[in-house]
Order: structure tokens, then sequence, then C-alpha cells
């Protein structure tokens, strides 16, 4: 298999996205807009999936907490999935809720042995109820979490080891970090073990202060093309990568001279290997 | 030092302005009535308020944000 060069699916960008299928690889469906979707919205992704590759992106079902996954979200998830087939489905390392309040949004959870312990058990509960085992991504933060006794790169690499699904590694939330909390982005990817990584992210964000907010209403940054060759150039197996924008939404052929430049991004990183590999 | 109590304490913090008000006011004071760990509490005392506030405004922002995408598709719905 190619590496392979998509987008996320969201409604605004319907026209644009289904007017250039030729230049996308690829489509990203949030998994959650169609929990409780009408027999003809389903039925519209179902036929979208067979006719162009779909991956499915949950964002609510709170993966990396020391509470079980429920049970009942799963069960969507796995009817979901059952319905659209898609090539492989993913979420992402945060908790979202505890204690019955709804956080609204992925919390970076504790990074610590009792939080590693805790995602693995709901991922694998994941896998078993759905059939096939989530792809794992990794969050941005604006907050350093509390109760972490690990750093990220090495909380990160104890998932990604054990993990069936692989990782989906978000470069930007990488950068982010990176960003937010002082450390060199590189240093984590070399931490983290690459060969794990099936899926990739990219997106943009904003400065607020001296903190970048990871809001998906930007360009991808300089920056993150830089880690995309990084990653290119260390992991030999194919890679999907995939452009998220959540709004502020420019015209397709921008996002698409986003994807080109990812293109060209992993291009140089495989040519960079071969070069190695020769000498 | 995570626990399904510690994560409570978490998620209360992030989306509660009243709660956390109380606990930058007194960190190990209100980490103790939770009935959280020690180690639990002094990891809250070393937290950073700047970037608590900033993150407990971005979750507050994407639950708005989620309101109003719930709202206008629920109307959609209904007018079509």
């Amino acid at each position: 298999m190619a590496d392979r060069f998509g987008l996320g699916w969201r409604d605004d960008l319907a026209a644009g996205i289904l007017s250039n299928l030729h230049r996308i690889d690829v489509l990203e469906v949030i998994a959650d807009d169609y929990f409780h979707a009408s027999a003809k919205k389903l039925r519209a992704l179902r036929d979208l999936a067979a006719q162009h590759p779909v991956l499915l992106h949950a964002v609510s079902l709170g993966m990396a907490s020391t509470i079980a996954v429920d049970e009942k979200r799963l069960a969507v998830m796995a009817r979901l999935c059952d319905a659209v087939r898609p090539q492989a489905w993913s979420e992402h390392l945060a908790f979202v809720r505890a204690g019955g309040i709804e956080i609204g949004h992925m919390a970076s959870p504790p990074r610590n042995a009792a939080s590693i312990d805790a995602t693995l058990a709901n991922i694998h509960r994941a896998a078993h109820a759905v059939g096939a085992a989530p792809a794992m991504e990794n969050v941005a933060s604006l907050i350093d979490p509390p109760g972490s006794t690990i750093a990220e790169a090495a909380w990160l690499a104890s998932i990604a080891s054990h993990s069936p699904g692989g990782l989906l590694l978000d470069l930007h939330n990488v950068y982010s970090n990176a960003v937010n909390f002082g450390y060199d982005a590189r240093s984590l990817l070399e931490t983290i073990p690459l060969q794990h990584v099936r899926f990739i992210h990219l997106a943009g964000g904003k400065w607020i202060g001296n903190r970048i907010l990871d809001d998906h209403l930007h360009d991808v940054p300089g920056p993150v093309y830089e880690l995309l060759r990084f990653v290119a150039e260390h992991a030999p197996q194919p890679l999907t990568v995939i452009l998220e924008r959540d709004g502020a939404y420019p015209p397709i052929g921008a996002l698409l001279a986003q994807l080109d430049r990812a293109r060209l991004a992993v291009a140089e990183g495989r040519k960079a290997a071969y070069e190695h590999a020769r000498v | 030092m995570s626990t399904p109590e510690f994560e409570a304490f978490l998620a209360r913090l992030y989306t509660d302005e009243a709660a956390r008000a109380r606990f930058l006011r007194d960190r190990l004071g209100e980490a103790r009535a939770a009935g959280l760990t020690e180690e639990q509490a002094a990891s809250l005392a070393a937290l950073d308020a700047g970037a608590l506030q900033a993150a407990a405004l971005s979750f507050a922002r994407k639950r708005s944000h989620k309101q109003h995408h719930a709202k206008r598709r629920w109307f959609g719905f209904r007018l079509h």
C-alpha cells in the first residue's frame, strides 16, 4: 500500500470534496456526527464509504481514563462501523467526562502508570466491542496535566507499543505541546516507536500569549510539515495523512494545496530514508 | 496517581468557574476536602493557574460551539 493523503469530511466542505475526489485518497468522518443520524444520513455515508475509502474518527468515548469506557457508547460505535464498514476507526488519548461532568472536549489525562494501564484496558474493551481496535491519537493541551509522573513522550511510547490498533499521530498536537511545555518536538518523535504510526493528522492553530491553541481554524504551519518529513524519513510503513479543518474554511483549493505540500514533505522524507539506506 | 475521583476533580476544575476560584484560593484545602490523596493534592498545588484558566476557557468555548451546532441541527431536522 502507498502513502495516502486525505481530508476530514465536514458538511461545509462537501461540495468541494466531492468535486475533487480524484485528488483526495481518503476521507475521515467524525463518527459522533452519525451516532444518532437519520436513516437517510447514514445511508449517504454508507454509499460514500462504498465508493471511496472512509475512516471513522470518534471524539467522545473518553478512552484515556481510569473509568471504564461506557459500553452503551461502544455499542453505538460498533453499530456505526457495521453499517458504514470504514477501513479503520480511531479515538483520542483523552478523558472527556468524570464524576458525571462532561468536559465538552478532550482533556489530556494525567500521565502515569495507572493511566497507561487503564487506557490500554479501555482500548481492549473497545476493540472487543467494535470488532477492530482503534488507532489512538495524541491530544494537544494548554495545561500540563496534574498527576503526571511520566513525560508525554514516554507515556505515548508505552501506549503505542501495546495498542493493537496503532497510533494516529497528530503532528500539530505534537508541535503545540512542544511549544506549550517547552520541549523539542523532534525529541518526542525520536522517543515514540514510529513503526506503530498508521495515521497522521495535520492541522493549524493560533497563538494565545506564549501558548498555541489547537483550534483547527488555521492553515498547517511550516514546522508541522517539517515534522511530517521527519516521520516519513523514519517510519518505513505506508502512512495515511489527514488534513483536519473545523471552521474558517478557505476555498477547497487552499486545502488541496496543503495536501500537496504534505505529499511533498512525505516524498522528501522517503527520499532521505532511501539515500540513508544506500550509504 | 490516576483515579476516577482525581479525574472527577479535574473535570470540575475545568468546567466549574466557582469551583475553580475556590481551588485557586486554597488548593490543598479543596483537594483534601474532595478526599484526594496527599500525592494528588501536591500535584494540584503545583498547577499553573494561567494554564488552568486558558484550558477552562477553551473547554467552555468548545461546549458553547457544540450547543450552537446541536441547536442548528435540531432546527434543521424540524424544518426539513
